[in-house]
């Protein structure tokens, strides 16, 4: 009985310093950090604009069904105007929908003690943890209070304090116990293998703060597996593709996002991704002139939107033909301006040294050329025949 | 081991006996307690409770930081009171005092408010009011000239009837006329007989033959 | 016994003496306590004027004995001029928002004498089975 109870013993030690071996692995292999403090960056309101834009807005993606208890949907009559006013507050809703969790620095825990008093040695077996459940603080502002055995009385660190405030103010959808999916290495992979990359992050959102060690982790591996896997397309339009991009871009690695831009023929978004870049490591080139005759040339995605919505109420019949040659190639004339200009700036990127994987961006970059020249051939060639004259 | 697997089984078993087969059977412990009015137990007459001994040394240290304590409270009481005392004067509307020239020029205030106030009601209902008494006017007119046009067709309407009846009462049978009356209709008899064919002809007479045309 | 509002369905008169103390909501073998204001000569399970926090006297999975405290209202009802319990009163001087109660110090230097004791009973055993 002893002996093997003791073995028993030996083997749960064993598994527990495995245990310890593997996070202590999975932490160095994330080794993509945020050397200084990147929200200064981030927050500020260029690289915002730059990052909504990137991450446009689908509305069939932002509104589409989700795996949650009510996914109802509400039927009403309206006139055109209460219509119009419904579109503008769905394109609100949507935005809202699409706010990115903020990239900050880690939080250092630091020791902060109130007060030391070693007569108190012993007073118990275990410690006090006091938490003031004052109404209407905010959950940064609850003080969390540990009265340790040996009678010092300190700050909570953080763990503590965020397990409290989940313990007296459950947020909704965040465990007061680490989910298997984050603490268990193979599981995780499982869900990066599916390509579940929203609901990883979304869940990370849910059950990590921003400044926490883990969120930091789990997010660099997500991004970096997504980097590998190039699905960059399952992200498009949600809240994680502004973080993404930063992340790539702070990383020195945006050469897959900016292929698969390409490929895909968002050339704004793949500049704005370059000037991004070029932003975040000063690198001293004028960037700021080509944005803004982008602004000028195309719309952001929150009016593209709008347009999409409202152009279902006009009739078939009050559309123009140059409407419709627009729809069937997809393009206007000032895509094709505004087009030009990136590739132009694409070019550049790409003769420069910060681009890495050169052969596969030019290749792209030319196949788009030769598609670009085609739909305009076709475009002005339709134009032609239609007889509508070039404005 | 097999010596402990057997005892556990043992164990088990007891336990189940004890509870019943069934797992509802919950075991309370009910202590009855010994009624007041009873008197001491026999065993316990005796018993004196032993009183734990306080050393000195612990008594003086714990009489100090007794003393320590109830002073240090005590100022924290006084403390929090004036917290409170201070809360509640500035948190709520009711402790702010007014002096009578103060109060007075409110009131004041108040009533020029409420004076002008009125002032443009007064305007806006003169308004309403002379609109309103035009349009009863206005009514009242046009239902009186109704009135008059319908008695005047009532009139119309009653002379013609008169009109018509003289103009019908000449060719009345009177007493006077009875005689002449009575051989008129004799001298002329009227046949009211006939019949109509297919074709819609009338025939008149009794015994007459159509009229072959 | 039904579980009563935090913030109160307790009667009290306005000048009645009130307290801070415990009330037991656990069951068997299981003590929690609410800790709560209440009139004083009330007995603890009566409603209660206004709950103030909690108390776990039971270590949880990572030994810490877990206290919840509605400190805006704790200061507001001892400024009132409520009384504590001796319990309440040892609770909130570990909390460290009063002064540390004189019983936690004796409770602290007890322990530390027993275990002295414990230890130097410990370091003769050995020496006699040597």
């Amino acid at each position: 009985m002893l002996i093997l109870r003791q073995l028993r013993k030996l083997n749960a030690a064993q598994r527990l310093q495995l245990g310890v071996d593997q996070t202590r692995r999975s932490l160095s292999d994330a080794s993509l950090q945020y050397d200084k403090d990147p929200q200064p960056l981030f927050t500020d309101a260029e690289t915002q604009r730059l990052l909504q834009s990137m991450t446009q807005l689908q509305l069939e993606k932002v509104f589409r069904k989700r795996t949650v208890e009510d996914n109802s949907t509400e039927t009403k009559f309206m006139t055109t105007e209460q219509l119009e006013k419904e579109f503008v507050l769905t394109i609100e809703k949507a935005k809202k929908l699409l706010q990115m969790p903020p990239v900050v620095q880690i939080k250092k825990d630091t020791e902060r003690i109130i007060s030391k008093d070693p007569a108190l040695k012993d007073f118990a077996d275990s410690k006090y943890v006091f938490t003031d459940i004052t109404f209407g603080l905010r959950p940064s502002d609850r003080k969390v209070v540990v009265r340790d055995v040996d009678g010092t009385l300190a700050y909570a660190p953080l763990e503590t304090q965020k397990r409290m405030n989940q313990l007296y103010f459950p947020l909704v959808g965040r465990r007061s116990y680490t989910p298997r999916m984050f603490s268990e290495e193979q599981l995780l992979q499982r869900c990066l293998d599916d390509h579940k990359y929203e609901f990883i992050l979304d869940r990370l959102t849910v059950q990590y703060e921003p400044y926490e060690a883990e969120f930091h982790n789990i997010s660099a591996k997500v991004f970096t597996h997504l980097n590998e896997s190039k699905q960059f397309d399952l992200l498009r339009s949600t809240r994680h593709f502004g973080p993404m991009a930063f992340f790539y871009a702070w990383h020195r690695c945006i050469d897959d996002l900016l292929y698969d831009m390409i490929r895909r023929d968002y050339l704004s978004n793949a500049v704005q991704l370059i000037a991004l870049s070029y932003k975040i490591h000063n690198v001293p080139v004028e960037y700021g002139q080509t944005l803004s005759q982008l602004e000028a040339l195309q719309p952001t995605p929150a009016e593209r939107a709008l347009e999409e919505l409202l152009s279902c109420l006009k009739k078939p019949s009050e559309k123009g033909i140059e409407q419709e040659i627009q729809t069937a190639i997809g393009k206007t004339e000032q895509d094709f301006a505004a087009d030009e200009i990136s590739l132009k700036f694409i070019e550049q990127y790409i003769g420069s040294e910060h681009a890495l994987k050169k052969v596969q961006l030019e290749l792209a970059v030319q196949t788009l050329k030769e598609v670009n020249l085609e739909k305009l051939q076709l475009f002005k060639g339709l134009k032609k025949a239609h007889g509508v004259q070039a404005s | 081991m097999l010596r402990a697997g057997c005892q556990l089984f043992n164990q088990s078993a007891v336990a189940a006996v004890k509870t019943g087969s069934n797992n509802f059977a919950l075991e309370f412990v009910r202590r009855r307690r010994k009624p007041r009015w009873l008197p001491v137990a026999k065993s316990k007459l005796f018993r004196v409770p032993e009183r734990k001994k306080q050393s000195e040394e612990e008594r003086t240290e714990l009489m100090r930081l007794h003393n320590h304590y109830k002073t240090q409270l005590r100022s924290v009481r006084q403390f929090l009171r004036e917290e409170v005392v201070r809360q509640q004067e500035t948190s709520t509307a009711d402790h702010i005092v007014l002096t009578p020239e103060q109060e007075e020029a409110e009131f004041q205030r108040c009533v020029e408010v409420n004076a002008a106030w009125n002032a443009k009601i007064a305007k806006e209902r003169e308004v309403r009011l002379a609109k309103e008494r035009e349009e009863k006017v206005a009514y009242v007119q046009e239902r009186l000239e109704a009135g008059k046009l319908r008695e005047e067709e009532r009139r119309e309407r009653a002379d013609e009837r008169v009109r018509y009846e003289i103009e019908q009462s000449k060719s009345f049978i009177t007493r006077e006329n009875l005689d002449e009356a009575i051989e008129t209709a004799l001298a002329n008899p009227v046949d009211h007989n006939f019949a109509i064919d297919l074709a819609g002809n009338m025939i008149k007479g009794r015994n007459t033959q159509p009229q072959s045309n | 016994m039904s579980l009563s509002p935090a913030s109160g369905i307790g009667r009290f008169y306005k000048h009645s003496a009130k307290i801070i103390r415990f009330a037991r909501h656990g069951c068997t073998n299981r003590p929690f306590f609410h800790i709560v204001v209440m009139e004083r000569r009330k007995n603890q399970h009566q409603p209660v004027i206004e709950q103030v926090g909690s108390y776990d006297p039971l270590p949880n999975v990572t030994n810490e004995r877990l206290v919840a405290l509605n400190t805006e209202r704790i200061r507001y009802w001892l400024g009132k001029g409520a009384h504590m319990s001796d319990p309440v009163a040892e609770l909130l001087g570990i909390a460290g928002l009063l002064p540390v109660h004189p019983h936690t110090y004796m409770t602290a230097w007890r322990n530390r004498k027993a275990a002295a004791e414990a230890a130097a009973a410990e370091a003769v055993k050995p020496a006699e089975t040597a």
